[in-house]
């Protein structure tokens, strides 16, 4: 289902970062280790769309989406790709379940709020529809977050460092949703991360260097 | 949750911020709608007052100071002047003249004015009653809709006049005869409906009597002709001339000339002023000066009131920039959602907009606000009455002016959310 194929990327037109080559199945996992420094952030950007590789290609679901023009590329992401980041961010003027809406209504779907509810019950956060997303706890606030990212139901979720920053039970909480979400939404998930914890639980990885 | 909403839920966000802007934005238009509204109304009151009057005659003195007496009675007269000097002007002979209509002044009730004159003063200013009759004898009053209501006046009501303008006790005319009100004015919208309008021996009887009372009057203290006591007999409106008292005193004349081209009728009041002991002004020269000398103030009050707009505008941008470098990462997390740099650009460019549309009505609702508080105060003291409820055309342009303002205070927040760099925002 997705393909990285000769991937490489430059900040300056000095330094090259170059990606090895790798295929995840519909509904399949990788996990991306690295340290410090190595470009997973850029890779886990390149693969969410977010800034074009000056070499290689990206297939997804048959379309090479690297090469497409920015407006296109917005589309497609919006449609495609989920991305759970490192930090919880959300908009902080309207309430959690509209933070939720809103991305359903970017992406170009109708807001579903039987389906929101749904995974908002499934997280523990029914209760929380209506609260501003300043009042959650950190552990609500990365439930939410990784809630984001399926709620519109994309082919291709994307997690940037989701444990590094927990201890080991809420490690196995956060692995535990993203991999229940994943499954529901029939989505394939790439973790890209330091965390070493995560590698027992894959079979499908890759180290960058 | 669309682009609107999102836009509003952002400015209530930080309701301060809001507050701030809103309040500055509101103040800088209520000035200019409050200024829009004065000048309109209050030219719109002093041309219907002009009724086509060229010429005013009186006593000499400051010009402006009698066509403000004699035609918008908001100051005191310059003094009286004789029947006898002011024959010429009165006579339906002259050439020049095609109407002369006397004011005799100088007294009030409760701070409404009394004006002595005679029928023809209604036709200048188109008046017509609505109750009653028009006055005909000697004490019969007609009074204008606004006396009528303040002073809880009808039919049949009686008063007694006071010396001067002020409602002043101590002022009253001890002449032991009353006013009867026979008439009320429909409202015109003029100065007439602030009068009290009433025939010119009317008042020189009230005089008379005080002299014989030998209380002093020096405004309008009119002696007794010669083997003619006014006390003593009726005047009725239909058989009364006035240039059968040669010696009794009126305040002025206002007068309508036959051809207001005519060379003669241009340069008669420069003859009067020269060759007679009256004094003639032309209202509109002297109404031109007197917006000459206001509008010096309305200027300097217009440019402020645009520096409060314009520092409103900064306020807008201020907020709207300061609110974004606090959420870039919001925006950016839009653009990765799918938002297109446009919509980011349209999302700024709609606080704006909200905080300017917002703005301009809150501005616009103080204008006319502050107009009521206003007019209550002008109708009191200048005879005026303003419209809180007109709206003009300029407040359209002033409408369309603060959503431009709003719309520039935004560009260059908006300018900057279209350009957000979401893999450098997201990466720090």
């Amino acid at each position: 289902m997705l393909n990285a194929k000769d991937l490489s990327y430059s900040y300056d037109g000095k330094t090259t970062i170059g990606f090895p080559d790798f295929h995840v199945d519909q509904s399949g996992t990788l996990l991306v280790l690295g340290d410090s420094g190595t470009g997973k952030t850029t890779l886990l950007h390149l693969l969410g769309g977010i800034i074009s590789p000056q070499k290689g290609k990206i297939i997804l679901k048959g379309e090479d989406f690297s090469a497409l023009r920015e407006s296109a590329l917005d589309k497609f992401r919006a449609e495609h790709i989920g991305i759970v980041f490192q930090e919880a961010h959300f908009i902080r003027s309207i309430n959690v379940i509209d933070n939720l809406r809103f991305v359903q209504r970017l992406s170009g779907d109708k807001v579903d709020d039987i389906f929101i509810n749904s995974l908002l019950e499934k997280v523990g956060l029914l209760h929380r529809t209506k609260h501003s997303t300043n009042k959650l706890s950190q552990g609500e606030k990365q439930r939410l977050n990784i809630l984001r990212a399926v709620i519109t139901k994309p082919s291709l979720i994307l997690a940037d460092e989701p444990t590094s920053a927990l201890d080991d039970t809420n490690c196995d909480k956060v692995m535990s949703l993203l991999d229940t979400l994943t499954k529901e939404v029939k989505a394939s998930l790439i973790i890209v991360t330091h965390d070493n914890r995560l590698k027992e639980r894959f079979d499908h990885k890759i180290e960058l260097s | 949750m669309n682009l609107l909403k999102l836009s509003w839920r952002n400015i209530t966000y930080k309701p301060l911020n809001m507050a701030l802007s809103l309040i500055l934005f509101a103040l800088g238009i209520g000035l200019i709608t409050f200024l829009l509204l004065v000048n309109d109304q209050l030219k719109e009151n002093f041309d219907k007052n002009l009724a086509e009057i060229d010429l005013v005659i009186g006593a000499k003195g400051s010009p402006l100071q009698m066509i403000l007496c004699n035609m918008y009675h908001i100051d005191n007269p310059t003094g009286n002047i004789s029947v006898k000097d002011a024959r010429p002007f009165l006579s339906p002979r002259n050439p020049l003249i095609k109407s002369a209509v006397p004011l005799s002044l100088g007294d009030s009730h409760k701070g409404f004015r009394i004006v002595g004159t005679n029928h023809k003063f209604l036709e200048l200013y188109k008046a017509e009653i609505s109750e009653g009759e028009l006055f005909e004898n000697d004490y019969d009053v007609n009074i204008g809709v606004t006396v009528a209501k303040d002073l809880g006046l009808s039919i049949g009501s009686k008063f007694e006049s006071t010396h001067g303008f002020m409602d002043d006790e101590d002022m009253g005319h001890d002449h032991g005869q009353a006013f009867v009100v026979k008439g009320i004015f429909a409202q015109s919208g003029t100065v007439v409906d602030h009068l009290i309008v009433t025939n010119t021996p009317s008042i020189w009887h009230v005089h008379h009597s005080e002299n014989d009372g030998s209380k002093n009057d020096d405004v309008t203290s009119q002696d007794n002709h010669s083997g003619h006591d006014h006390s003593h007999h009726d005047h009725s409106v239909s058989n009364f001339n006035l240039l059968d008292h040669p010696e009794e005193e009126i305040t002025s004349i206002l007068v309508q000339f036959k051809n207001n081209k005519n060379f003669q009728a241009l340069s008669l009041p420069r003859n009067i002023n020269k060759n007679t002991p009256l004094q003639a002004a032309t209202p509109a020269i002297e109404m031109n000066r007197l917006y000459d000398l206001i509008g010096v103030g309305v200027d300097t009050i217009r440019q402020l009131a645009l520096l409060i707009a314009l520092v409103s505008g900064i306020s807008i941008f201020i907020s709207l920039y300061n609110a974004l470098r606090d959420r870039k990462y919001e925006l950016a997390l839009m653009r990765v959602n799918g938002a297109s740099p446009f919509k980011l650009f349209a999302l700024i460019l709609l606080e704006g907009l909200i905080l300017a549309v917002i703005g301009s009505l809150i501005g616009m609702a103080i204008g006319h606000f502050a107009l009521g508080l206003f007019g209550d105060m002008a109708s009191e003291r200048y005879n005026y009455s303003f419209t809180v409820f007109k709206f003009l055309k300029a407040e359209i342009w002033l409408f369309v002016a603060s959503l431009v303002i709003g719309t520039i205070a935004a560009l260059v927040p908006a300018v900057i959310a279209y350009k957000t760099e979401i893999h450098k925002t997201l990466s720090s």
